[in-house]
């Protein structure tokens, strides 16, 4: 098991774009402090703001970055990994070896998952940081809906902000993964997988969410939407077990 | 040439992709019909917004020009460019004689084709769509325009409004196929084209937040340095009644098509040729 892992995480940082794309995020981060330090006012949503301080400076930061996670990084990753390999002919050097595809899946879509999640954890840890060094100090502060929190709940907000964010990143994955592993090439497959977000949209307005990332996650901290975490949990599971199940069925000779 | 420019144009149709990009017009029509009938209940009839059969083409292609047209391009370009050039393909035509710049501008030329094709079929399918779905009324209001219009008037303001977003569609061609000609996967590709399209949404928005900064002047001309909101909103201004803006808009089209076609050309002298 151990080794499936090494030999996927070589792969993944092998390509030069895993670096790259990271890279990127990172100064994206940066961007993104300088921005809002620049302004003091984070946004709820569209019409709503309020003036950032220690305590609630880190939610803020995913507005923006969260369109660039979902529309360009995840997929990127996603479709050279669930696609790019199969597509090319280099995975059949793996599926010779004796072991199980299942296993070989499972290992694959945890290794993105890991590398998303990691992100998301160095920007948490990044923008609180940030937020003690630069915004004023208070002790208490109000979020969206929701007054007056202390310090230690007020931290405990943004972590479950960031959790949240961190499973409607995975559905992501998991929607790409099983989209990248029934088309037939890299082009459609990326092209379908932002397809399928934008379009979900004209499905249900439910769906906002792949767009407003951070606006529909202070919705349903602040108990306004009740259809995000379900939808997120049901958009996983089901693709997770398509995805399974044609990997392993699939012929890989083709 | 004539040879190279029908031969990848044999080629492109050869795809199957090209082909469910032009048999998916009548969806996408129907979709945006739907769409804007619903709109119809809740805005009123005397506003520009309100949908008939005579700006329906305008009214269907605004929201499609920067989803939808935007995709089909990054697909083809992305298809008969980085998908050839980085698979090797590209080597049986460089066998011939033709330099690789030839078999780029013939690409080049044979995309833009495609595209205007497409628009052609989406103006005629998006009139007769328009007159199943919508009321055939003898005035109605246009964007920026104080008097009525006639449906002939309309007709008139539909090709230029369609002519338009042709230029800038070949603007946005040429910033695809200078990143498809640099990038050396086709993710990455696809990946950089969405973040262009992202980020000419995005950075309007946030100057939006310095409106008082710069003030109004300076404002409009920074916002529409963007060719996606030229596409989104500027359009409709050139064709206004005042037209002030269309100069600097029309530069701006202007601009984009000679730089990246410029960049495009030194990019790919300073590459291997065997590849």
């Amino acid at each position: 098991m151990k080794n499936i892992w090494i030999s996927e995480l070589e792969r993944v940082f092998k390509r030069k774009k895993t670096i790259v794309g990271i890279i990127i995020y990172l100064l994206l981060v940066g961007f993104q402090c300088l921005f809002l330090w620049s302004f003091g006012v984070g946004f709820y949503n569209a019409e709503e703001a309020v003036y950032l301080n220690n305590l609630n400076a880190a939610p803020f930061f995913l507005r923006e970055l969260g369109i660039f996670l979902i529309f360009i990084l995840i997929p990127m990753f996603v479709v050279d990994s669930f696609n790019g390999e199969c597509s090319s002919g280099a995975y059949q050097l793996i599926l010779t070896r004796p072991q199980d595809r299942a296993k070989l899946f499972i290992v694959k879509w945890a290794v993105q998952a890991v590398i998303i999640l990691a992100l998301l954890a160095v920007t948490w840890v990044v923008t609180t940081l940030f937020g003690n060094l630069l915004f004023p100090t208070v002790t208490e502060t109000p979020f969206y809906q929701i007054e007056g929190l202390q310090v230690l709940q007020a931290y405990g907000y943004s972590l479950l902000f960031y959790v949240i964010a961190a499973l409607v990143l995975l559905s992501v994955i998991a929607l790409g993964g099983v989209i990248s592993t029934i088309m037939p090439n890299t082009i459609i497959s990326y092209l379908a997988i932002i397809g399928m977000l934008v379009g979900a949209i004209y499905l249900s307005d439910h769906f906002i969410f792949y767009f407003s990332l951070s606006d529909s996650i202070f919705d349903v901290l602040g108990g306004e939407n009740h259809s995000l975490l379900i939808l997120v949990f049901l958009i996983m599971v089901i693709s997770f077990i398509i995805n399974i199940t044609v990997w392993k069925k699939r012929d890989w000779m083709g | 040439m004539k040879q190279l420019l029908l031969s990848e144009w044999i080629r492109l149709w050869k795809r199957k992709t090209t082909w469910i990009a032009f048999l998916s017009i009548p969806l996408i029509l129907i979709a945006a019909a739907k769409y804007l009938v619903s709109q119809n209940n809740v805005v009123s009839t005397k506003l520009p917004q309100y949908t008939v059969a005579w700006n329906f083409p305008v009214m269907g292609l605004a929201e499609m020009l920067i989803t939808v047209f935007q995709g089909i391009i990054i697909l083809i370009v992305v298809f008969s460019v980085t998908e050839e050039i980085r698979t090797g393909q590209i080597r049986m035509v460089l066998l011939r004689s033709y330099s690789y710049t030839e078999i780029l501008f013939a690409k080049y030329i044979v995309i833009i084709g495609v595209i205007l094709l497409f628009f052609t079929v989406y103006f005629i399918g998006s009139h007769i769509v328009g007159i199943i779905f919508f009321p055939m009324v003898d005035k109605f209001s246009l964007f920026y325009h104080q008097e009525l219009a006639t449906p002939i008037v309309g007709l008139m303001y539909n090709v230029r409004f369609y002519g338009i977003a042709c230029l800038t569609a070949i603007a946005i061609i040429s910033v695809m196929f200078f990143i498809a000609v640099v990038c050396r996967t086709t993710t990455a590709a696809i990946g950089v084209s969405i973040g262009f399209i992202i980020f000419t949404l995005g950075y309007p928005t946030m100057l939006s937040y310095f409106h008082e900064l710069f003030g109004n002047e300076l404002f409009v001309k920074l916002y529409f340095t963007s060719i996606t909101m030229i596409q989104f909103e500027g359009i409709t201004r050139i064709l206004g009644e005042s037209g002030n803006e269309a100069g600097w808009n029309y530069s701006v089209i202007a601009i984009y098509i000679s730089l990246f076609t410029v960049s495009t050309f030194i990019a790919m002298n300073k590459k291997d040729y065997f590849i």
